[in-house]
């Protein structure tokens, strides 16, 4: 995999002040460190970047509306605002999201609040980006990645895809314990290379239905898992696991579904189906169930994510 | 090849798989069939170190569909008959004798000739995307450039120009398949005359991209004659049709004469090029550009001297009286008082090249599938 040189160094800071307490005071602090020094033009990009990264933190902690807000370490919304950031002041250094993707991926996950306890009924804070599952998914990411044209490919023609970067879908979130929601979200393709692009548009007249709605539907439920739950895959399960990936404790699992074309009901049936199939695996103690349907009756983009425990004898 | 290293930390077998799609989506098929084998020795080695039989064999099932993807079908066969279903959870036991049943079909004698003939048929009925289908559920049947000439055809014929585009690179590097990819080169001109000025443009814009060949060049050049004279054009659009048209035969260069040779087809080829150069040796004309002019004008000699003889007669006709005009004016020629060809030397000009590449594709498609 290529990468070119190190992380910024500010990058690197920033993610340390995701695990601190007192955040916004470290943020400041490195914007300053990064004026001053401002030998490196990554700096430059990257302090620049910080500032969008302040705003938005800002944002999501009047949302988040904590207690004290503004101490909470930072929350994994805005980790990713961090990864998209950094990502992006990258791309117009070096052209590449990947380097910085691969420095990232390296550091230690950063555990905060996930957006499920943080997003309220107003909208997406931010959109889900396709560049992030290297970061979000330090395991299998690269992985993932290489996937992620497939899910341009089923996106790009949508009606919804704006401006042909990114794509509105609105999201059944289940979580257990919880009442069930609908979220709009954005699926956010705006950094990735024209090469990639490319791959994409070609992929949709070479690739086989079925595949391409298959991969799709993984990278769809890698990005809804890291939003909603703030969790990652960790492998790919073996045959017979009855899941797709492994999250990051051999405890959990995912199972991974796409339709092409459907309806609600095929898509509650489909749920119902894959909860069942996973908890047949006798070690499991939590799974979640991820169904993403392309084209429902309203031509809209669905995606379903069903968080179950094990069933109590 | 050389793989692709994998990151620090991801798992091996599945990095390897992606990047297997990744490329069979891109039609780089030698490049699939060697991750997809890294990704089943990934999995060998994982399942020599795993000791329960309960682990092993499901490992086992999994590889053999590694070897199935990269086209191994008899090794897939083998691993797959070599699985105990009793070692496996009862759900898969069904997906297991699914999976030996697909390796049973694949390894059939008559397995290769019945997709050929399937794909053999597309063509007559005009089944572009049920041939596409084929190409995509079958890609180890035909010959990877072949198999993107089939691609670029069917995407062709169902208007994804740009992909169709993509698919004639690859087949580009099959110098037997030269002829009929070069004259897809000729289609924009064809949606041209049938008023598809968008897809047109579109195309060819692709193809000189995807496919920077001399003879695509030049056809690109003669697109955007075409759009210049285009109904209804504004004068700043014209301006700039006339430097892509410039522009694109500058970049084709001398060598485009010896295309027809190259393809081993100097009639339909030449007479379509000799067109192309009288054309852009207007345009040069009304540039400014004489010598420019004069000496395409020659290369249309070598290629189809009856034709280039009566549109040099014409230009050099019309490039006197517009030199007397301007003289009886007693100023430089009139920006506006330009050269035109008359329509006997474009329309239908076209017709032997368009003629020939719906033989040329029809016979090349005939062949890859009764190929063995």
């Amino acid at each position: 995999m290529r990468t070119s040189g190190g992380p910024p160094p500010l990058a690197r800071a920033v993610w340390r002040a995701a695990t601190a307490r007192e955040w916004r005071k470290v943020l400041s602090e490195e914007i300053q460190v990064a004026r001053q020094s401002g030998t490196d033009v990554r700096e430059i990009h990257a302090a620049q970047c910080l500032l969008d990264l302040a705003a938005c933190a800002s944002n999501t902690s009047r949302r988040v509306q904590h207690e004290g807000s503004g101490d909470e370490p930072m929350g994994l919304s805005s980790k990713a605002a961090v990864a998209r950031t950094t990502s992006r002041a990258h791309n117009e250094v070096a052209g590449t999201p990947v380097g910085v993707m691969s420095a990232l991926t390296s550091l230690p996950p950063v555990r905060g609040t996930c957006r499920c306890s943080a997003f309220d009924a107003e909208g997406p804070m931010y959109p889900l980006l396709i560049s992030s599952l290297p970061i979000n998914h330090p395991l299998v990411g690269y992985a993932l990645w290489n996937d992620a044209p497939h899910l341009i490919a089923r996106l790009v023609h949508d009606p919804r895809s704006r401006g042909g970067s990114s794509c509105s879908i609105t999201v059944d979130w289940m979580a257990a314990a919880v009442p069930a929601r609908k979220l709009p979200q954005v699926f956010d393709w705006g950094g990735e290379s024209q090469e990639r692009l490319s791959a994409a548009e070609q992929y949709a007249d070479t690739v086989g239905e079925r595949e391409l709605t298959g991969r799709a539907a993984a990278v769809a439920a890698a990005l809804l898992l890291y939003d909603l739950a703030g969790l990652s895959f960790r492998r790919v399960a073996t045959f017979g696991d009855r899941g797709d990936y492994w999250l990051e404790s051999d405890a959990g699992m995912i199972e991974i579904s796409g339709i092409r074309r459907g309806t609600p009901s095929d898509v509650a049936a489909r749920v119902e189906q894959k909860v069942a199939q996973l908890f047949g695996n006798p070690t499991l103690e939590f799974g979640y169930v991820s169904v993403t349907m392309f084209d429902d009756p309203a031509g809209a983009v669905v995606g379903t994510l069903c968080h179950r425990t094990r069933p109590q004898p | 090849m050389t793989l692709d290293p994998v990151p620090a930390g991801t798992d091996r077998p599945t990095y390897y798989s992606s990047k297997a799609a990744a490329v069979l989506g891109l039609g780089e098929v030698a490049d699939a069939r060697a991750y997809h084998r890294a990704a089943a020795a990934a999995l060998m080695a994982e399942m020599a170190a795993t000791h329960p039989d309960k682990r092993r064999h499901p490992l086992r099932f999994q590889t053999a569909t590694q070897f199935f993807k990269a086209g191994d079908y008899e090794k897939a066969k083998r691993l797959a008959a070599a699985v105990e279903p009793a070692r496996l959870p009862s759900a898969l036991r069904s997906v297991l004798a699914n999976f030996r049943e697909d390796c049973a079909t694949r390894t059939r004698p008559g397995y290769a000739d019945g997709i050929r003939k399937a794909l053999l048929h597309c063509y007559p009925l005009s089944a572009w995307q049920r041939a596409l289908d084929l190409l995509a559920a079958h890609p180890y049947v035909i010959e990877p450039t072949s198999m993107a000439y089939m691609r670029g055809v069917a995407l062709e014929h169902l208007g994804r120009y740009r992909s169709a585009a993509r698919c004639h690179a690859v087949a580009l590097r099959n110098p037997q398949l030269a002829p009929g990819v070069l004259s897809s080169a000729t289609v924009p001109d064809r949606l041209i005359s049938a008023g598809r000025w968008e897809d047109a443009e579109g195309y060819m814009r692709a193809l000189v991209d995807a496919v920077p060949h001399p003879f695509v060049l030049a056809s690109a050049s003669f697109v955007f004659y075409r759009c210049i004279r285009r109904p209804g054009v504004t004068r700043e659009a014209r301006g700039a049709y006339v430097q892509a048209q410039i522009d694109a035969m500058v970049r084709a260069g001398a060598a485009v004469v010896e295309t027809p040779s190259q393809v081993g087809d100097r009639n339909a080829f030449g007479q379509f090029l000799a067109v192309v150069l009288v054309a852009a040796a207007e345009t040069f004309l009304n540039v400014g550009r004489p010598d420019d002019a004069w000496r395409l004008l020659a290369d249309a000699h070598t290629l189809d001297p009856a034709f280039a003889a009566k549109a040099e007669v014409e230009l050099r006709r019309q490039v006197a009286e517009r030199a007397r005009r301007a003289a009886e004016r007693n100023t430089a020629a009139d920006q506006d008082d330009e050269v035109k060809l008359p329509d006997w030397a474009i329309a239908n000009r076209a017709d032997p090249m368009d003629r020939r590449r719906a033989h040329t594709t029809e016979t090349t498609w005939q062949n890859l599938g009764t190929a063995a």
